[in-house]
């Protein structure tokens, strides 16, 4: 008995520094890029590898705060930016596709190569069925484009 | 002056980072170390074995365990860490935890997430069922590009 205690123990204080020494720097990395002039440059500069696929320029900030960041805060920086008109239906649909297969890519990643995992295979292979996935639903007809955000049509806010 | 004003800033920005460091640090150990120690303690039960054996066959697809059974479970339903706990409280092969990685990366926290996209108004009838093949259909081509 004492000694499954002593190799719990043993194996979740192992876990939460491995854990604790991924989070903290990552999260004070990204809030302090986040704060820097250059962040701005540096996601307008992804333009040639996104417009291909389908997104507009003005898509390129949720998106990149939603793969650097996670869901949440892509979702925080595009619903206001829906709101406003600055992105129509489709660039929605666009944006929310491709956050939800790669999102959070660094955090996440990072996480499961702590546990053991091929970090590259992880990152390289979401990013590449975002990107597929977004270029296939691009083409779909639905929905139109120029069609306004629904945010925008049902009037809340 | 000038410098002194960035020092300032700059000094701020850490601080706020180190800040929303810990509380996602603490938010994730909330999930995680319950999670790990329930799973822990069952792995020194038969339970988990039995179930572990039970979705051998089918995880064996993905050259997962059968316990990645509860790993998915609790991914897909709950949220990326408590599945994390589970990885880490049984001890997997790399391949096994990059599949997972993989799997669980594109399809996970189905139902929080699920409520973000309502919230973006994005249509979440296509995108989870999207989310749920993706993510199986690619750990699927990733397991097969591991030699036996």
């Amino acid at each position: 008995m004492p000694e499954i205690v002593s190799e719990i123990a043993g194996g979740l204080g192992g876990l939460m520094l491995k854990i604790f020494l991924i989070v903290m720097p990552l999260i004070i990395f990204l809030e302090w890029a986040k704060s820097q002039r250059w962040f701005g440059r540096f996601i307008e500069a992804t333009n040639p590898l996104f417009r291909p696929v389908g997104f507009r320029p003005q898509a390129l900030f949720p998106l990149l705060i939603g793969l650097l960041f996670g869901i949440a805060y892509g979702a925080g920086v595009l619903i206001p930016q829906a709101r406003s008109g600055d992105l129509d239906a489709k660039q929605v649909f666009l944006i929310a596709a491709f956050l939800g297969l790669c999102h959070a890519i660094i955090e996440d990643t990072l996480l499961f190569v702590a546990l053991g995992a091929h970090g590259w295979v992880i990152v390289v292979s979401r990013f590449l069925i975002a990107l597929a996935a977004v270029f296939g639903l691009s083409k779909l007809r639905w929905p139109a484009v120029n069609t306004p955000a629904p945010a925008v049509i049902k009037g809340d806010g | 002056m000038n410098n002194d004003i960035l020092a300032r800033v700059n000094g701020n920005v850490l601080v706020i980072g180190a800040r929303k460091g810990l509380s996602t640090f603490w938010m994730l150990m909330r999930i995680m170390i319950p999670v790990y120690i329930v799973v822990a303690l069952l792995n020194h039960t038969p339970v988990l074995p039995a179930i572990a054996r039970f979705f051998e066959p089918a995880m064996g697809i993905w050259r997962l365990p059968g316990e990645a059974a509860l790993a998915m479970v609790l991914g897909h339903f709950v949220n990326l860490y408590s599945a994390l706990a589970v990885i880490a409280a049984g001890k997997w092969d790399p391949v096994a935890v990059t599949v997972a990685g993989v799997v669980l990366g594109v399809s996970h926290s189905h139902i929080m997430e699920a409520a973000i996209f309502r919230q973006m108004r994005a249509p979440t009838l296509v995108l989870v069922p999207l989310r749920i093949v993706a993510g199986w259909s690619l750990g699927w081509v990733v397991a097969l590009l591991f030699p036996r």
